[in-house]
This record gives C-alpha cells, structure tokens and sequence, in this order.
C-alpha cells in the first residue's frame, strides 16, 4: 500500500467547467477551464493553484535542467514538478528515502518550496523513448545510469510512501519492448496494472482525507477495446476478494485523483500501426470517454504548441509537461510565439518565414544572424525594463502588450547580496525598489553558445518556461472570454500560421534512432544539428573548422587581431 | 582608480585596501573570479552580483576572437555585453598566445601568431592589445607582457623581462594618448621567471614608471614552478613594489597560496579554478576540498559546509543531491559553483576583517590547522609565513608536516 503521509497528504482538489460548443461532438471532450489547488495541512498552511490549462515540468535526477535553486525559485512558471524516481534506484537504500525526519522529504532533499511547488512522483522519466526489457509479474523495468534495474512493486510502493510526495503516479506495465504488442502483451498490460493499482491501495484508509493523491496511466496501448477496458475496469463496482482489499471504496476510480498519458510509448507504437484513424486523439477520447468528467487529465512528452492545441480541443486535457521547451533551450533556442497569432507585430524582427509559409516558433540563436542583433530574445514580448518602472517580477500580468518575465528579458538587481567583510560596501539598500536590468541580448546568447557557455542554456530555459506560461495563460484568457467556437478558429489560425510540424502526423514523429524528435519543426531540427555541429567541434583547431562554414563573416572579426 | 590603504597587519605585510573604480568599490584583498568568455561557468551577471562579488575577470583574447571588437564596440563594451555592472578586469592576451599556439613568435613589434580562424600570420602589438582593452572597456587592463612559460631557463628569460618593459612603455604611451586612461586604469607585469637577480631588475624599472601605473601584476608564476620558488619570488616582488599600488597575483586560486601571498603583501588574485574544480565534482571548504562524487557523499545530508551563506549551503542543499547529480547535470555545477565563488569571497573577507580587527596571523593559524591539521601542514607554508613572523606550528605537539606542493585532495579513491 501507499501509507498516508505522517501530517495526511495536501489536499488535492480539481474543478473543472465544461465550456459549451457548437460542434456536434460531446462536452466530455471540450477544452475546458479549470484549477488545481492543492492545500497543505501543514504549519504552513500554505495553497498552490494551478489554473489550467496549464503546465507542468519535469525534473532530471532531482533538477529542472540548467536551472540552479534560485532560478527554479524565480521561475513562476514552476509551479509542478515530476521528479522520476528511476536514477536514486543506482544506490540502496534510495537517498530521497532517508530523510526519516522530514515532513516534505523531497521538498527537502530537492530543495523545492512547499510554499510554490507541487512535487509529483512517479518511477520512471516520461520522455524516455529507448527499448527495454518486458516488466515483469511483481517488477517494472526502469533506467540508471549504470544500465537496467528491475523495480519491485512492493519496493515502490514502499519509496513512494516513505518519500510523501504531494502527488504519486501508480505503477503501470506499459511495455517498452519493441512494438508491435501482441494482443496477449497488451491483455497481460491491463491485468498487471490493475493488479499493481490494487496492491498499492490495500489498505484504504477509511478516511477519504488520509488518501494519498494518485493519478493513474489510462494504459491499453494503441488498441482502443483495451483501453475502453481498462477505464472501465476503473469505475466498475469491485466484488469478492478485490472488494475486499480495497474496502471500503466501491470502485478503483474512487481512490484516483487524475489520469495521466504518456505520449513517447504511444507514438512509438503508432508508428508501427497501419490503421489510419488511430490518432492520439482517438485513443485519448477512448480512454476518457467512460471515465467522470471531473478529474484532471495529465499529458506528458507533448512535442510543442501544435500538440497541446489539438489535445486541448479535442480532448480536453487539462496539464501538459513542458519538457520540448526546455530541449529547445538545450539545443539554443528561444521562443518567440503566440496564441494567438500576432495581429500587427512591432519591435525587433519576427521570427523567419520558412519555404512552406509557416512562421518559427522562436529563434535559433546558433544562427550567425544573431550575432550582432541586440535586441532583447522575444520580439513579440517586452523586457522588464521596456515594460514599466515598477517590477513585479514573479508574475505574468495580464497587461495588453505581453511581458517576458523571464531572467533574460527582465534581469533584476539582486535582492540580497552576500557580505564577506565588515568593510564590504556593496550591501543593497532594502529601501530602494527593485530595478530592472537591460535584457539579455540574442547577441549575448549567440555567444555564449558558441562558446559552449552554459549559462545560455540557463537564461534561454528560464525564457521558454515563461513563453510556454504564457502561451497557456492566453488560451484560457481566449477560452474565457470568446468562448470554445472562437478558440477553436483561433487554433487552426495558429496551426497555419506557425511551422511546427513535428506533430503534423502521427506516425512521423519518432527519429530513425526512436528517439523522440525535438519540437520546432524546421527550427529545432536546425537548431538541434546546430548545437550537434558546435558540440563536436570542440577542441584544437576547431576555429578553423568553424571558418570554414560559416566563410567571410569570421574573417572579418579576426582581422581585428 | 582611488586606492586607499585601510589597515595593515602588525606582523605580516598583509593589508587591507579600498580600491575605487568606475564599476564601484572593491575591498582588497580579493579573489577575482574568471569570466573567459564573458560569462562564470553557467551562472548570470545578477548570480554574481547577488553573492557579493565586485570584481571579475574578461579574456582578452578570447573576448577578441569572439564576439569581436566590432560587436563589442557596437553594444558598448563587456559589462553591457554581459550585463555586468560591477568592476571588470582584463588581461592583456600575451598569455594565451602562448598557451594557446603552438606556432607563436616573439618579435619585438609584437607576438606573431597563427590566426585560429584563417591560420594566416597575424601580429599582436603592445598598442593593439590596449586598442583592444579599450573596446572590451576593463575598469582594469593589463599591459602586453612576453611571456615564457614559468620554467623556462637561460638568456629566453632575461630578454622576455626587458622586453616587457620596453612593451610596459609603449602600453603607457599608447593608453595615455587614447585618453582612456581615466576610466580606465593600466597595471604593469612584472616579468622575471624564477630569477631573483632578474625579478630585481624588473621591479627597479617597471617602479620607476610608477607614476603612470595604477597597479601591479606578477605574472611568470603559477606555471608548475616549485611552492618554495613561488613564494620566495612573491616575496621578493611585493616586497619591491610600492605600498600606494594594488598588488597582483596572477594565477594563483587554491587557499593555502590565496593566504600565503595575503601575507606577503598581496592585494589581488585570480585562477579558474575554484569554479572548473566545481565542475569536476570538487567544492571546497575550510576543512579541505570535498570530491563530491565519493560514494562516501551518497547519503550524506548535510550540506557541504555548515554556516556557509552561499546558496547552495543556506538552502541546506546536500551532498547525497550533489554526489548524484554532479558531472551528470549542468544545474548542479551551477550549484557547486556558486558555493566554491563564496568560498573564495569568504577566505579574503575573514582576511579582510581579521587583517583590520589585528588578528590575522591567528586567522592564518585557525586556517591552516582546520584545512592541514589532519593530513599535515605543507613546509613551504610554514617557511613562508615564518618569514613574515608567523608560525604555524607555534605551540603545537607533535605537528605533522609534509614535502611537496600539499595540495590537499579528497583524492578519487571510493572505499
């Protein structure tokens, strides 16, 4: 079982309004307007909301990828985290697990505030694409850096009681073994998840309160009877010994907070799959369809706006993790875009315009077009110092032109500065109100990447986390105020309008390798080789090599010398 | 450049100064963390600002070879470029000329080298190395210097010194001219290698000159030289200098050098590696540097050092956290990072305050015994800091004391 956490775990809550449509398809499937709050018993009493739809991050061994403690606390887009389990299985016990006087273990050990976070454990990465070895009866296979671990389910449900994480996703077999999946592979899928789900109920507490919040894979892979199966598993009356174990809930569906997906294996099996009106959507619809309509719904590993825009409108997902934004910093991007498509852009220049007429995302700083271009990294969103005179930093205001509030666009004087000395001079004075710094500029990023410094990627993640905050903040303010109809053309305006194309089919977006593509469309795949190009030129005479490429524009710098 | 002798230590040569640049006040003694590329390994200009540092350090020629003086000049200098609105020094590039290329040559016009771009011959003149300072806009610059590396021997040397000085003049001339010279303050190099007789004649020519010169660097060092050499020639050379003039080490980043040339009289240091041994897994600590990527660090919660107020420490980050993040994470060099900078503004801010409150040998001694006590004081710490009427060992049964350069190193052994 997943033991009650030693205060009673936060309160989890989820509501959710049906927004009505003209369209002819059922309101279970609409985009919807919602908010998680989760409300903790604690001394601190503090509350977290989440209005959706929204975004969530996922952590890498503990950290949300380049960004140091101070930036995740600045980042008001981190509002969620996932933290995948499977790399602390590399030594025994699993160190999150020893923090016997903790009431927040993993706010603890990671360093996340119970004040801002949200912290959601689940056993494995869900970006994740590469093959493994099938799970078995009483263990999931799981990755560390050292290889393949077997984790037994009795072991997990021990580290997720012990660790009371905020939220837990339950153990599901979802096959990562080559596809296709035999019917009997799949049959075995459901069963094994099921099981798993009622091994980590038993007992229930009789206090709906003591109940830990978990979300549950919707599994079934791509074969909808399956996945109509098991959602209805879910809500079915149990009877007998599985009645029994669980008492008192009536059903399982009774002890699930919210249904999560993950797309990576579902494409992965898609790919294999000849049936041409298996979508994504269409599995996502069959497992919902039986399913209350009340619960959030969690998509991880979406590849970018496109993806979150069509699984918002037709299948009314709620939460989307924002792992591709954060590639996209990796690979030295930075976004630039909006929902919905800007009417009269002014400012710096617009993203580029590729051959098929759709507009990038953002920018691929790696481009020697940058190199002199000052301007702050999005054009369609000010900087903190072009917005205003009085900073409110941690916040996306809903002012007419959009804001980056990002510590790109809008550094600020820090706060606190450390003293060494008694002589020291440079304390701040608390009186004086915080001021905006310029922004950083592609200029500055440009060089930084090609210089293989790594605080591009810190400064252009903590941007594209902001962007993607923003970009859900405008589909709600659109949902909200002109309704499903005018969304939905807003949509469609946006899917001719951008180039990100990676989604455009279903069964195309996976790399020869069955690596999961990077989002952007023809922009992060540049961006990608780019950063591919600049990463292996390092060393002796790589200069050379460089000036090769890139001819006249070089030279003319060195001339300097 | 206001400078401003504080307070010195009644038995060392140790002092405690105010130094006044366009960017701000910097209070020497101070470590000087290095931004090659105009940035400090994966952190921002307000990160560094916000652990109280006020003084870093450009390259110059790297900044030169990218993003380049015409880039540079358009966007107004390295601190916009970088958003760094605090003190900012830069070195000349004579050093990496010579690290760098293996193709190099001195001449007396300048240091003739292959372009790493076009690999065509390419000459960098004493002017052309202030030309290029002025444009990065260093509230300090360095004069070119010929530089041999630290154990070369025979007549390479003495030419190498004269030849600095000769190139100290045309820097002065060059910088005075410019008129950049208010904003921005010239330090000489004090050149010599590992020959006292020679480190004299350098020091008598460049001191002559002090009246043009903000300050002074010793450079020749650090370049695998023998600790006993080292610090004798530190010794020497601050002991030439005049007492109105900041004092530079050039080079040197571990503790026990950081504390010894505090002693003899050094104002300012600067090295890479407090923030690359961070991103090897290393963070240090008044009892020695930890090597985070122990097996013996998997559980340990605590954080790295206890009552450090950087950001890592303060937020009770562990070592169990880093250990399994470290080399693996780039967040996670940031972490340490920040850690071993504030490490370093702590060593030079105790010194600070210890040289002002006249308590620095005892300063000196609490270092030495909790970062050497275990594993043994180094001899040449002692011999050095003897020589500025402070020993170590005063007091002490039975202390242990070991040969050699004394590094302290967690070394890569798992149990």
């Amino acid at each position: 079982m997943i033991r009650l956490s030693r205060m009673g775990p936060p309160r989890l809550t989820f509501s959710a309004s049906p927004l009505p449509s003209s369209s002819p398809s059922s309101s279970h499937f609409n985009p919807r307007l919602g908010c998680l709050t989760l409300q903790r018993d604690d001394a601190t009493k503090s509350t977290i909301k989440i209005a959706t739809p929204g975004l969530l991050t996922t952590a890498s061994r503990g950290f949300i990828p380049h960004l140091s403690r101070d930036h995740v606390n600045s980042t008001a887009a981190i509002r969620w985290v996932n933290i995948p389990f499977e790399t602390f299985l590399e030594r025994v016990p699993p160190v999150p697990t020893t923090l016997k006087d903790s009431l927040h273990p993993l706010h603890d050990f990671f360093k996340y505030d119970t004040s801002k976070h949200i912290v959601c454990l689940q056993a494995r990465d869900p970006i994740d694409s590469r093959d493994m070895p099938s799970n078995g009866r009483d263990h999931l296979s799981v990755r560390c850096i050292r290889g393949v671990r077997k984790l037994r389910i009795s072991d997990w449900n021990f580290y997720a009681s012990s660790t009371y994480p905020d939220v837990v996703v339950a153990l599901s077999d979802i096959p990562f073994t080559p596809p296709p999946h035999s019917q009997k592979r799949i049959n075995k899928s459901l069963e094994r998840s099921t099981q798993w789900l009622l091994d980590s109920l038993s007992p229930v507490p009789p206090n709906p309160e003591d109940r830990p919040n978990l979300l549950v894979h919707l599994v079934g892979g791509i074969n909808p009877s399956a996945r109509q199966a098991f959602s209805q598993a879910l809500t079915e009356t149990l009877f007998g010994a599985e009645a029994h174990r669980v008492k008192p809930l009536k059903n399982l569906d009774d002890a699930i907070t919210g249904y999560t997906f993950d797309l990576v294996p579902l494409r992965k099996a898609l790919k294999w799959d000849t049936a041409a009106d298996n979508t994504l959507v269409h599995l996502i619809q069959t497992s919902l369809e039986s399913l209350p309509f009340g619960k959030p719904r969690i998509v991880n590993s979406v590849r970018g706006p496109q993806d979150i825009l069509r699984l918002i409108s037709a299948t009314g997902v709620d939460l989307f993790d924002s792992q591709w934004a954060v590639e996209l910093a990796t690979f030295g991007v930075a976004l630039d875009f909006t929902f919905p498509v800007p009417s009269s852009p002014t400012g710096p220049p617009l993203t580029r315009i590729r051959d098929n007429g759709k507009t990038d995302i953002g920018h691929n700083l790696y481009d020697g077009k940058y190199a002199t271009d000052f301007n702050r990294l999005s054009t369609l969103f000010l900087d903190g110092q072009s917005k205003s005179s009085t900073p409110t930093p941690t916040s996306v205001t809903a002012t007419k032109q959009r804001w980056c509030p990002c510590a790109a666009c809008s550094p600020v004087s820090p706060l606190i500065q450390l003293k060494h000395s008694q002589t020291d001079e440079h304390v701040p004075d608390p009186s004086i109100p915080l001021e905006y710094r310029p922004a950083y500029t592609r200029a500055y990023i440009h060089h930084l990447l090609h210089t293989h410094e790594m605080s591009a990627h810190a400064l252009l993640t903590m941007h594209n986390l902001s962007v993607v905050d923003h970009f859900f903040a405008d589909i709600l303010d659109t949902l909200e105020r002109d309704g499903v109809d005018k969304f939905v053309q807003e949509v469609r305006k946006f899917r001719d309008w951008y180039d990100d194309d990676v989604v455009g089919d279903d069964t195309e977006d996976l790399g020869e390798a069955g690596e999961v593509e990077v989002a952007g469309g023809i922009l992060g795949r540049e961006a990608k080789s780019d950063w591919v190009s600049v990463d292996k030129a390092r060393g002796k005479g790589r200069l050379a090599r460089e000036k090769e490429k890139t001819g006249t524009a070089v030279l003319e710098e060195a001339e300097v010398v | 450049m206001q400078f401003e002798v504080l307070a010195t230590c009644h038995t060392t040569r140790a002092r405690v100064s105010r130094m006044k640049l366009a960017h701000g006040v910097t209070l020497l003694p101070t470590f000087m963390p290095v931004a090659t590329q105009a940035a400090i390994k994966g952190l921002t200009a307000q990160q560094m600002e916000s652990l109280g540092v006020t003084l870093i350090l450009n390259n110059t020629y790297h900044l030169n070879l990218r993003p380049g003086i015409k880039i540079l000049n358009e966007i107004g200098g390295a601190h916009k470029f970088q958003g760094w609105n605090r003190n900012l020094l830069t070195d000349s590039g004579g050093f990496q000329l010579v690290s760098l290329n293996k193709f190099t040559t001195i001449t007396e016009e300048g240091a003739l080298f292959q372009d790493p771009f076009t690999g065509e011959p390419t000459m960098l003149t004493p002017e052309e190395s202030m030309s290029i300072q002025h444009a990065i806009g260093g509230d300090i610059v360095m004069q070119l210097d010929d530089v041999v590396p630290s154990l070369t021997t025979g007549p390479r040397v003495g030419e190498a010194m004269q030849r600095s000085v000769r190139w100290l003049d045309r820097c002065i001339e060059f910088h005075q001219k410019s008129g950049r010279d208010e904003s921005q303050n010239l330090f000489a190099i004090v050149q010599g290698g590992l020959d006292p007789e020679l480190r004299k004649q350098c020091l008598e020519q460049m001191v002559q000159r002090k009246d043009r010169i903000a300050g002074f660097a010793i450079g020749g060092l650090s370049g695998g030289e023998a600790k006993d050499i080292f610090w004798r020639t530190i010794k020497q050379c601050t002991e030439g200098l005049p007492a109105d003039r900041p004092r530079y080490a050039m080079g040197v980043g571990f503790a026990e050098d950081l504390l010894v040339c505090v002693a003899l009289g050094i104002d300012m240091a600067d090295c890479v590696f407090p923030t690359r041994t961070a991103r090897f897994g290393v963070a240090l600590t008044f009892n020695g540097p930890l090597n985070l990527k122990l097996k013996k660090h998997s559980h340990d919660l605590k954080p790295i050092e206890e009552g450090c107020p950087c950001p890592t420490c303060s937020s009770g980050t562990s070592r169990a956290l880093l250990h399994h993040t470290i080399t693996i994470e780039t967040a996670a060099a940031h972490t340490v990072t920040m850690h071993n900078l504030v490490f370093q503004a702590r060593l030079m801010g105790g010194a600070r305050d210890a040289i002002l409150a006249g308590t620095f040998p005892e300063y000196l001694r609490k270092f030495f015994e909790d970062y050497y006590g275990d594993s043994g004081y180094p001899q040449w710490c002692c011999d050095a800091l003897k020589s500025v009427g402070v020993d170590l060992l005063e007091g002490l049964e039975k202390p242990k004391v070991v040969q050699g350069d004394g590094a302290r190193w967690e070394y890569a052994v798992d149990q």
